[in-house]
């Protein structure tokens, strides 16, 4: 018996492509904000609108969705989970049949190790010394004390003009 | 809900469908998108402008593409030529009624030949499909536009190319059935063909790779032309002894806002003019330009404006706040004895009060203050707040000398056009309409017609440009026009023939057009009323020039003239609409109504009827913030751009099995091969899901012959497709050669019968459910529990589809025809 699969709410439609992407490991707990959460409501509109996702069947003027959506729902977050931007997805998978989605999920699942480390974002104030020269701060940094840091600027300026031949006193 | 496991064959190894593979390739990265390159030039003579359109489509697929491209062209412009052309073949277009050109689009794409159809959806809005496009080739399709450009009396003039269709706000609930057409808009009850107007964006970023070439030619013809700026785009301008030639400085530039370009010709030849054209049986039509006279100090009614402010989330950003600085520019260039009042709306309409308030200092400065609280947010419910604003006018106590203004500040970005023009025509009353159009890619079409119907003018602001010039012109023209009441006459002269049947009344500062059929006349006079009752009366000669636009220019307005009334005399509808038709077939003239299709006889090159089916993606409009919410999911983690991926989609390893095929043309053996990926079936083409146009004339009748062929070759399939599941249940890999032969003759059996149109569902199945089956089952490496799995899956799409083909052949439609272009007029 196949599974009726080809009258999903929009809401069964995240649910099954949530549960297929965990089974496959493909989702997996967010530690770095990005985006290769599980698929929601909006997010799939969203996707629609780029033609990603096909526009639904309407049912009694309700959306129903078909396996052939599932399956881009899958394919699409499995790639993001890859690391790879939505530009990317768009360009690989736009005007695709079925059969290459299929194509393009398991050439993500039989490699799974492809996927590349996360991006860690590090925020910096900047501060204009004088032109020319930068002071980059990372956030959450705490001054140790001044009279070394003096020490170690003017350290680094004598070795900068050194190698320059420039000379600021 | 039960899941949806069988149909994701992640995870098991050696299930091979085996019809198409993509693959991630590092390096080079190839655009897998239909449109190729547009091109646009412009030649500009007399205040015509005609413009020739081409736009090339290429196949970067391994199976036959069926191109879909929603784009603009200037609101009002008249589209009189189309052609497709093939290597160096040309093969002109016809104009049939549109339900017949469609028919005849899809027969030709049914028989595996090259095929192109444009449609016009709205007054800017059209599409083009362009069937069977060989793998590797392309094909290029050329439109002949033509329009009338505005002018003011300063000399002044505006050529607005418009390249992309804008988001719009869909209105209404989704209804059940066959959708209209390819967008991602669901049909509404308010927008009946929303998924013809909402073709896919792309991602921010995409380089979609469109070459775009525009170049305009001002023929001058002595006269001296200044200020040439365009507002929008880096050009080349090239000064000739007889033209200005300006062309785009790059052909990389995106396809996200409209071409702009104003000149100004020197004053001395701004009079009224009439010019005439004669066609080659005789016919003769002219185009009249009447000029206002210059007009001394303030001698217009006192006014009761009311500003419909559009704040809806397509306004976010800078044409928000372009929006709100317009209003409050125009709020300036009001008197002391003038009253106003504010209607800012997104889903619901807010009133800046419930009454008028006296443009005073004091009033200017709550209206000043009320705009800075206005942000973008929600629909663009537009109808209900033009129907408040218009109630407001009308419900005013006392009136007497005060003239009643609408003045709708928005970028026209709706769908359901027709219901707001008819909320205009019906409510208008005596009040005046004017529009001021607010986008780098802006409904233009639309604003204009509003404009029209509501017998003021409209305007066009770039967001972030210079309002002050942009709407120079507006504060002076809104209220009272200059001269009203203008008609024609003369010796010889089809006084009847006028359209738009009332030539619009002269603001100052701007000339007013009508067109009509001079027959046998030399001059014209125009004659109308000051707004002080004074006669206005001038005498013109009709100035003879080479310009068969004038045709084709006269046909469109004449058409524009009878949409409007088609739009508001329901029971007039059967006569109007025959004619337009009439009107559009003896002008070759594309209208909603009809469409133009060309078809390529010279060869099949699509045998097999294996089909993909691609909407071209285009452009977010410029300037446009909207959902910056979704914004997160463009920009996602870096990626180093030497990993980008690249698809390939490769040959089909099965490649040995050539022989078995249906012998496709030598020429075109790729393309006709069966062994290609399968298309989308989600998005099956226009060819084929033609289900609610059905046929009300001239469709072939269904005869015996028909009914029997279609009904043995449609068992000889089922009878094959039974055997090779009860092979695969069997756990053997079933032979295919059967299947696809009685699949092909199917195939080519329904490309002959009427009731190909009827049976979108069979013909899906066929074109790609069924190509999956036999590739599938030829791949090196398929398991027969796969198989059997794809089978059993297929087996309920194909029971869907017989059930589908007996109501046919019964003559029970799923569907009563109707023609959804018929609501949106």
């Amino acid at each position: 018996m196949t599974p009726p699969t080809d009258d999903l709410t929009l809401d069964e439609l995240c649910q099954d492509a949530t549960r297929l992407l965990q089974k496959h490991g493909l989702l997996d707990a967010q530690t770095d904000g990005r985006v290769s959460d599980a698929p929601d409501a909006r997010t799939v509109r969203y996707y629609t609108t780029m033609g990603l996702v096909d526009r639904p069947r309407i049912v009694d003027r309700e959306a129903r969705y078909g396996w052939r959506q599932v399956l881009q729902v899958l394919t699409i977050k499995a790639l993001q989970h890859q690391g790879r931007p939505l530009l990317q997805i768009q360009k690989l998978l736009y005007g695709r049949s079925e059969a290459e989605l299929e194509s393009v999920l398991r050439g993500v699942t039989e490699r799974p190790q492809q996927r590349r480390p996360a991006v860690k974002t590090v925020t910096v104030r900047e501060v204009v010394l004088e032109p020319g020269l930068r002071l980059l701060v990372e956030d959450g940094f705490a001054a140790s004390d001044a009279d070394s840091l003096v020490a170690r600027f003017r350290a680094a300026v004598a070795a900068l003009s050194a190698s320059n031949g420039g000379s600021p006193s | 809900m039960k899941p949806a496991e069988s149909v994701v064959m992640v995870d098991r190894p050696g299930h091979f469908r085996g019809v198409g593979r993509v693959e991630c390739v590092r390096g080079e990265e190839k655009v897998m998108l239909p449109l190729a390159a547009v091109g646009m030039k412009a030649r500009v003579s007399d205040r015509v402008a005609r413009v020739t359109v081409t736009q090339t489509f290429q196949n970067p697929f391994t199976d036959a593409l069926e191109a879909v491209y929603i784009f603009p062209l200037s609101g009002g412009s008249a589209v009189s030529d189309f052609e497709m052309r093939v290597g160096k073949r040309v093969i002109k277009g016809a104009v049939k009624e549109r339900q017949e050109a469609r028919a005849t689009y899809a027969k030709a794409t049914q028989e595996g030949k090259r095929a192109a159809l444009m449609e016009q959806e709205r007054d800017d809005v059209f599409t083009v499909s362009c069937g069977n496009i060989p793998p590797g080739e392309t094909v290029t399709v050329v439109i002949e536009t033509a329009e009338r450009l505005p002018f003011f009396d300063d000399g002044m003039t505006e050529l607005r190319l418009p390249v992309v269709v804008a988001p719009r706000y869909i209105a209404g609930t989704p209804v059940d059935g066959e959708p209209t057409g390819d967008g991602v808009e669901s049909d509404t009850d308010t927008v009946p063909d929303a998924s013809r107007i909402t073709p896919p964006r792309l991602v921010e970023g995409f380089d979609p790779k469109v070459s775009l070439h525009i170049e305009v030619e001002l023929l001058t013809a002595g006269e001296e032309l200044r200020d040439v700026a365009c507002t929008q785009h880096a050009v080349r301008t090239s000064l000739g002894m007889e033209k200005v030639a300006i062309r785009l400085s790059s052909e990389q530039e995106p396809l996200d806002r409209d071409f702009v370009l104003r000149w100004r010709i020197a004053s001395a030849s701004l009079r009224t003019t009439c010019l005439g054209w004669k066609d080659d049986k005789g016919r003769r039509f002219a185009m009249l330009s009447v000029v206002p006279p210059k007009r001394d100090g303030f001698l217009g009614l006192a006014r009761d404006v009311v500003f419909v402010l559009d704040h809806s989330g397509s306004m976010e950003g800078i044409k928000m706040a372009s929006a709100a600085r317009s209003c409050s520019m125009l709020l300036q260039t009001l008197g002391p004895r003038d009253r106003f009042a504010i209607a800012a709306f997104d889903d619901s309409t807010s009133w800046m009060d419930r009454q008028f308030t006296w443009a005073d200092d004091a009033g200017l400065a709550r209206g000043d203050a009320f705009l800075r609280t206005v942000s973008a947010d929600g629909g663009t419910e537009l109808a209900p707040a033009l129907g408040e604003a218009l109630d407001a006018v009308l419900k005013r106590r006392e009136t007497s000398g005060r003239s009643p203004v609408v003045v709708i500040l928005t970028d026209g970005e709706v769908g359901d056009e027709s219901g707001i023009l008819r909320i205009l025509q019906k409510k208008l009353g005596d009040a005046r309409a004017f529009t001021v159009g607010i986008d780098t890619a802006v409904n233009s079409g639309f604003l204009k017609r509003l404009a029209a119907l509501g017998g003021g003018t409209s305007s066009f602001v770039t967001p972030g440009g210079d309002l002050e010039d942009a709407l120079r012109s507006v504060g002076r023209e809104i209220g009272q026009p200059l001269v009203t009441d203008l008609s024609i006459a003369g010796n010889g002269l089809d006084a009847a023939s006028l359209a738009p049947s009332r030539i619009p009344d002269l603001f100052a500062g701007r000339a007013s057009a009508a067109h009509f059929l001079p027959t046998s006349a030399t001059t014209v006079r125009v004659s109308g009323r000051f707004s002080d009752g004074r006669a206005f009366d001038q005498t013109v000669p009709i100035h003879e020039i080479d310009q068969p636009a004038l045709a084709s220019l006269w046909a469109r307005a004449r058409v524009a003239d009878l949409e409007d009334q088609f739009r508001l005399h329901p029971e007039l509808q059967a006569d109007l609409k025959t004619q337009i038709v009439r009107i559009a077939c003896e002008h070759t003239l594309l209208t909603r109504f009809t469409a133009f299709v060309a078809v390529d006889h010279a060869e099949i090159v699509n045998a097999a009827g294996s089909s993909r089916h691609v909407v071209q993606p285009v452009e977010m409009p410029a300037k446009w913030e909207m959902d910056k919410g979704m914004r997160v999911f463009c920009s996602a983690a870096p990626v180093q751009d030497a990993e980008c991926a690249s698809i390939t989609t490769e040959p089909l390893q099965f490649e040995a099995c050539c022989e078995e095929a249906p012998a496709p043309s030598p020429k075109n053996r790729k393309s006709a091969s069966p062994k290609k990926p399968a298309s989308r079936s989600g998005l099956v083409g226009a060819s084929l899901s033609f289900r609610d146009s059905g046929r009300n004339q001239e469709a072939p009748t269904l005869s015996d012959k028909h009914r029997d062929d279609f009904t043995h070759a449609l068992e000889a399939f089922a009878k094959a497709l039974a055997a090779a599941r009860t092979e695969s249940r069997a756990g053997r890999i079933p032979q295919t050669d059967v299947l696809e032969e009685a699949r092909v003759a199917l195939v080519q059996t329904l490309a002959a019968s009427p009731l190909a149109p009827d049976v979108p569902l069979l013909q899906r199945f066929l074109r790609q459910s069924a190509l999956e089956l036999v590739a599938a089952c030829r791949t090196d490496g398929a398991t027969a529990a796969g198989l059997h799995e794809m089978f059993e899956h297929h087996a309920r799409l194909f029971e869907s589809a017989l059930k589908e083909a007996d109501a046919a052949v019964a003559g029970q439609r799923g569907r009563r025809w109707w023609a959804f272009w018929e609501k949106t007029v």
